[in-house]
């Protein structure tokens, strides 16, 4: 199959069209009048023309192919250039079809490589048929039996890990619920109150129109959040071929293909939802795919080696991974302390002063004391260690979350970094930096143990 | 097994020295006016001329069978591994200043990280590139 790639490609040439109409709409801004404004409107019509030309053009110029095991690409009008994506090299392919695309019959493919060159991705828009054919070359999957299709309790629980405002929402009414049971008056009001006296605050400490800027961002990311929740409808994950799929969503329909040989570690990610929920999300990443925004997996606590049904090779860190008494509390202890005495120091001086903003202090309170405790945790529970079936078992700690990673590819680089007091303790901090560019890092490793580690083979 | 040894030259260290010297003392320039911006840059430039040569000066690297280490700082000190089958490239740069003085600096490429070792001799990093360049297989 060969063709062109689909109209809306040129979609991406015109971007550059609506960012040089801002400077004629930036000068009518400076003049600030009504004919200014007219000129100025001119300019950004014959610039939107000439760019919408030049993407038609360069459309005409762009060709794909899908051959055997590759897809051949090419680009550009003057400048021309090819490319050939073979199956051997490639790690991962993602079809996404937003609503736009698909009312308009076309698929962006995103291509991930096995090793991270000068291009970690490459994404094509292509017709539907093409792309199908083209991930179907690259990763060819002949049936698809699933291995993980939530359903009840487990769909509400990949929700709930995968949508963090769903999961906010659901803890802010049950939170509402009882303040007012204690308050014995609505939230709402006191709610209200609290927002007007903070809103103030922010006017008279930001800069004029930042404090908009700052609300402006909290509505993008709650949108952002939203868009994340509708992507887990109608999820499941298969394995077939060596390759494990993912399909899923509902205005957004997306499909991951990942090869399995080229899988570079799985994330077991503890974050307070899932401890809540005693279940755990595996991400995995491969090559330079670096896992998405949707875990692959949701699997119980008790469940440890269930990853093993998508990933043959994954191992759980069995026992301890270090020796806490070798280990320095402080270096664990000191930034989430720092937060921790600031929140405390600011609830002491609004106790005295304004006792109405004290609410709304009680959250960097509370989140500075989550953060302590999953950093007293990462106390015990960092470390790093080589399984029997030569994985590398990392356990890292950051912010609420606490990461369990399981390293299958040799493809990786060891860092130990020691400070002075370190070196006299003989211990360092160990870094794994994995092909995508993840960086997984246990503070207080034995510097004789992670000197000898010897690299996966 | 052979090995391969290499470590970073002063003068090498105090080029690249010299180099964020300027752009600090430049900084310091362009920022003048912007509180205590300045002041921060200055003290960035005299760290350049005195802590930073001494740890680009201590690097050393370490070619074995499988795989590549560098070791670097005395006070904060750094140690890397990278497996040798997996490193994708190796460049080496060099300014007039540097090929006057037979140093340059190293760029090692793998997939998950690139590595910069400044101040190493020139013969030495091409030494070293052509060793890569053989897959890791020291002839």
């Amino acid at each position: 199959m060969s063709g062109q790639f689909h109209p809306l490609h040129a979609l991406r040439y015109l971007r550059y069209g609506f960012v040089l109409c801002l400077v004629p709409m930036v000068q009518a801004l400076l003049a600030f009048d009504l004919e200014s404004l007219a000129v100025a409107l001119r300019q950004d019509a014959a610039i939107l023309i000439v760019c919408c030309a030049l993407a038609a053009v360069l459309w005409r110029s762009t060709w794909f192919s899908v051959e055997g095991d590759a897809v051949c690409a090419r680009e550009g009008v003057f400048l021309l250039s090819s490319h050939r994506y073979a199956s051997k090299s490639i790690s991962a392919v993602e079809i996404s079809r937003p609503l736009h695309c698909r009312m308009l019959g076309a698929s962006n493919v995103t291509i991930y490589f096995k090793s991270r060159g000068a291009r970690r991705k490459v994404v094509l828009c292509l017709p539907r048929r093409a792309a199908a054919e083209a991930a179907q070359a690259l990763l060819p999957v002949r049936d698809d039996t699933s291995v993980f299709a939530p359903m009840g309790f487990e769909r509400f629980a990949l929700v709930m890990l995968s949508a963090n405002l769903l999961t906010g929402c659901v803890f802010v009414y049950l939170g509402a619920r009882r303040l007012t049971e204690w308050l014995g008056q609505p939230v709402r009001d006191k709610a209200l109150e609290n927002f007007t006296r903070l809103e103030s605050l922010l006017a008279s400490v930001l800069p004029a129109g930042l404090a908009l800027a700052t609300a402006a961002l909290f509505v993008l990311i709650a949108a952002a959040f939203l868009v994340s929740l509708l992507h887990t409808a109608g999820f499941r994950v298969c394995r077939n071929g060596g390759v494990i799929i993912s399909r899923g969503g509902l205005l957004t329909k997306l499909e991951r293909r990942i090869l399995v040989s080229a899988v570079t570690s799985a994330d077991v990610r503890v974050t307070p939802v899932a401890r809540l929920l005693r279940r755990r999300p595996v991400y995995v990443t491969a090559g330079s795919y670096r896992g998405g925004d949707l875990p692959l997996m949701v699997c119980r606590v008790e469940a440890r080696r269930a990853p093993q049904a998508l990933v043959p090779d994954y191992a759980p860190a069995d026992g301890s991974l270090c020796v806490p008494a070798r280990k320095s509390l402080p270096q664990y202890l000191w930034k989430p302390g720092s937060a921790l005495a600031a929140s405390l120091a600011l609830c002491g001086a609004a106790l005295w002063t304004v006792p109405g903003v004290l609410p709304v202090l009680y959250i960097p309170l509370i989140a500075s004391l989550a953060c302590c405790a999953v950093s007293a945790e990462g106390y015990f529970a960092e470390g790093v260690r080589r399984n029997e079936n030569r994985t590398l078992s990392v356990t890292y700690t950051r912010f609420f979350t606490r990461h369990e990673v399981c390293v299958l590819t040799p493809d990786v680089s060891y860092e130990m970094f020691r400070h002075p007091v370190a070196v006299n303790q003989g211990r360092c901090d160990f870094t794994v930096r994995l092909p995508c560019g993840v960086r997984c890092r246990a503070r207080g490793v034995l510097f004789c143990e992670a000197d000898r580690l010897p690299l996966l083979y | 097994m052979e090995v391969m040894n290499f470590t970073a030259t002063r003068r090498g260290a105090a080029i690249v020295g010299l180099w964020a010297f300027g752009a600090s003392c430049l900084m310091a320039y362009l920022l003048a006016g912007f509180a205590w911006l300045p002041g921060l840059m200055w003290l960035c430039a005299a760290l350049s001329v005195t802590a930073l040569p001494a740890y680009l000066a201590s690097a050393q690297l370490r070619c074995g069978a499988h795989h590549l280490t560098l070791r670097r700082g005395r006070v904060l000190s750094t140690v890397r591994r990278m497996p040798l089958r997996f490193i994708t490239g190796c460049s080496i740069w060099a300014t007039p200043l540097q090929r006057m003085t037979g140093t340059c600096v190293l760029v090692v490429h793998t997939s998950g990280v690139t590595t910069l070792v400044p101040g190493v001799r020139r013969s030495d990093a091409e030494r070293l590139a052509a060793h890569l360049s053989q897959g890791g297989v020291l002839r």
